[in-house]
């Protein structure tokens, strides 16, 4: 168990929810548990782009589903980025006459992608929350110890 | 030239969707997310972090989802056959 002095400050737990948020799994590794982060990020950046593939890039953003759109900006940077392609799109539209509110994308795979991108970013919720959980205990060291294989608390 | 005609190819994978077949091919792509979701939630909750436990845990979530998947289909189908009988 980790003495007080080894403890880590609440602000750094803050500042790993803040990147673990924009940087899937970037929270984890600022906590000293790199390989988690990188599993974290693989796993929510392969189901995100998945997504994508399979419902293009009109899944990302408010257009096809508002509820999927607020999903996918907990994924942090990623859906923060498929929003500005969105409304880089919209303008695209608005430019070439025809409302982006008739505009209509469907199918299996816009379903499909839908769902992907929608669990990308709720995997990324259930990944800060592991951090306030830490947070909460208190117990992870700020540095690991070097002679254990094991990572992490 | 290649690589502008990669960025094009590329580019045409991320804008339109995929056909998705109705037929049951079409439900290998539970199989994906969830390998994603097993690969994240063993992630995070695996409390000693050991590559080798790390992967015997994420196969067998893995294979319990999809196993309880396959549960609830064939419910879903016996029920769906007494309803037409």
């Amino acid at each position: 168990m980790a003495s007080k002095s080894d403890a880590v400050p609440v602000s750094r737990y803050i500042s790993a929810c803040v990147v673990g948020w924009l940087i899937p799994g970037g929270g984890h590794w600022l906590l000293g548990m790199p390989r988690r982060g990188l599993f974290i990020f693989f796993g929510v950046t392969a189901t995100l782009v998945l997504g994508v593939c399979l419902g293009g890039s009109w899944v990302l953003g408010w257009h096809v589903s508002k509820f999927a759109w607020v999903c996918q900006l907990c994924s942090g940077l990623p859906g923060l980025i498929g929003t500005l392609v969105h409304y880089i799109d919209i303008g695209r539209l608005t430019t070439t006459g025809i409302n982006p509110s008739t505009f209509a994308v469907y199918g299996r795979g816009v379903d499909f992608g839908l769902v992907y991108t929608g669990i990308a970013g709720g995997l990324n919720v259930l990944a800060l929350l592991d951090i306030i959980g830490r947070a909460e205990k208190g117990t992870q060291s700020v540095t690991p110890l070097p002679a254990s294989p094991a990572e992490g608390q | 030239m290649a690589n502008l005609l990669t960025i094009a190819l590329l580019g045409q994978v991320l804008l339109k969707p995929l056909e998705v077949s109705t037929t049951p091919a079409g439900l290998l792509w539970a199989l994906p997310i969830s390998f994603c979701i097993a690969l994240v939630y063993k992630a995070i909750k695996l409390d000693e972090f050991r590559l080798r436990l790390f992967v015997r845990e994420v196969i067998l979530l893995f294979a319990t989802i999809i196993g309880f998947l396959i549960l609830v289909a064939v419910i879903m189908a016996i029920i769906a056959h007494l309803i037409t009988l």
